[in-house]
């Protein structure tokens, strides 16, 4: 982590900002592919793309970085905003195929755990308001406090709070099966 | 100033139940070593291609300021001086009628011993019209 410090400093260039930055992905790489994954969908091959066009962008932009958020803080906001740029790609791309090609294939047939209880959970995150589903990935699935989220979004904390209760109340009525046993979902 | 504690959303049981579930069951992977390798390699790759991004419009830019100061240069004529320019000009052979205009427009050349014989054979008012062309 001393690599991800020294990023945070303003003097880092050259070598030395290469090197930091290669220190800050092993330590976030994980973390932001997990979130990439979870924002669109659960698509193997988009997260790693959105994590890491967001890794490069942060990379371009390290030199304007000021400081005044935290460096996690300001990678996560440009991850987030790449996922959202990623979800209106794919919404054109799946009206295309959808007019001329029918239904798109399982984005991650060879992810682990269940397929069938991923696809379910990941329909019924469809069904949340962009905000709504950020909100919840980012406080419940991925741990991060409501401050930090808001921050991450660039919204009040109020508005965050308000986002996770329509969130969850929703995912309540759809999911709430998922609450009891184990094999309840399935 | 005491800092407010981070804020944190309180759940019921039922809800903490179902979010604990959906964080479970709704992961990718971990990648192994051997992907992460893999991983990386490629955004250094990304990364790389990124800067031959940027430095191919400032190359083409300049590659075509080049060219375009070389193609000026080669197509426009080169300044001469008016006495070269008019030099260079190949002289026109006289033609008859030119040589007769450049009589009728000489200043000193006086009329011919025929022609003013002829002017005084004329009618007066074909007198005075020659003599409003020819003589000055």
């Amino acid at each position: 982590m001393e690599g991800v410090a020294a990023l945070q400093a303003t003097t880092v260039a050259g070598a030395d900002l290469e090197a930091s930055f290669e220190d800050f992905v092993a330590s976030h790489r994980e973390r932001a592919r997990r979130l990439a994954w979870r924002l669109v969908g659960g698509d193997d091959a988009a997260a790693e793309d959105v994590t890491q066009e967001a890794l490069a962008k942060a990379f371009r932009g390290l030199q304007s970085f000021r400081g005044e958020a935290s460096l996690s803080t300001w990678f996560y906001r440009i991850l987030v905003r790449q996922a959202h740029s990623y979800r209106r790609w794919r919404a054109v791309r799946e009206t295309w195929h959808g007019l001329w090609e029918g239904d798109a294939p399982d984005p991650a047939p060879q992810a682990h755990g269940d397929p069938a209880l991923r696809r379910r959970i990941a329909r019924a995150l469809e069904t949340l308001t962009t905000p709504q589903r950020d909100a919840f990935v980012l406080v419940h699935l991925e741990g991060w406090t409501v401050r930090e989220t808001a921050e991450i979004l660039g919204k009040a904390e109020g508005t965050v709070k308000s986002h996770l209760h329509r969130a969850l109340r929703s995912l309540r009525r759809q999911l709430g099966d998922l609450a009891g046993d184990e094999g309840d979902g399935r | 100033m005491k800092r407010a504690p981070e804020t944190r959303p309180e759940l019921d049981c039922q809800d903490a139940r179902l979010v604990a579930r959906l964080a479970r069951e709704y992961a990718p992977r971990p990648l192994g070593p051997a992907e992460r390798e893999a991983f990386d390699a490629r955004l250094r790759a990304r990364l790389e291609r990124r800067r031959l991004q940027l430095l191919v419009p400032a190359l083409a830019t300049a590659a075509g300021a080049a060219l375009v100061f070389l193609v000026g240069r080669g197509f426009a004529p080169e300044p001469q001086p008016a006495e070269r320019l008019a030099e260079a000009r190949p002289a026109a052979a006289p033609t008859p009628a030119a040589e007769w205009e450049a009589l009728l427009y000489a200043e000193d050349v006086p009329l011919a011993e025929s022609e003013t014989l002829d002017a005084r054979a004329l009618p007066a008012d074909y007198v005075a019209i020659s003599s409003l062309i020819l003589e000055r």
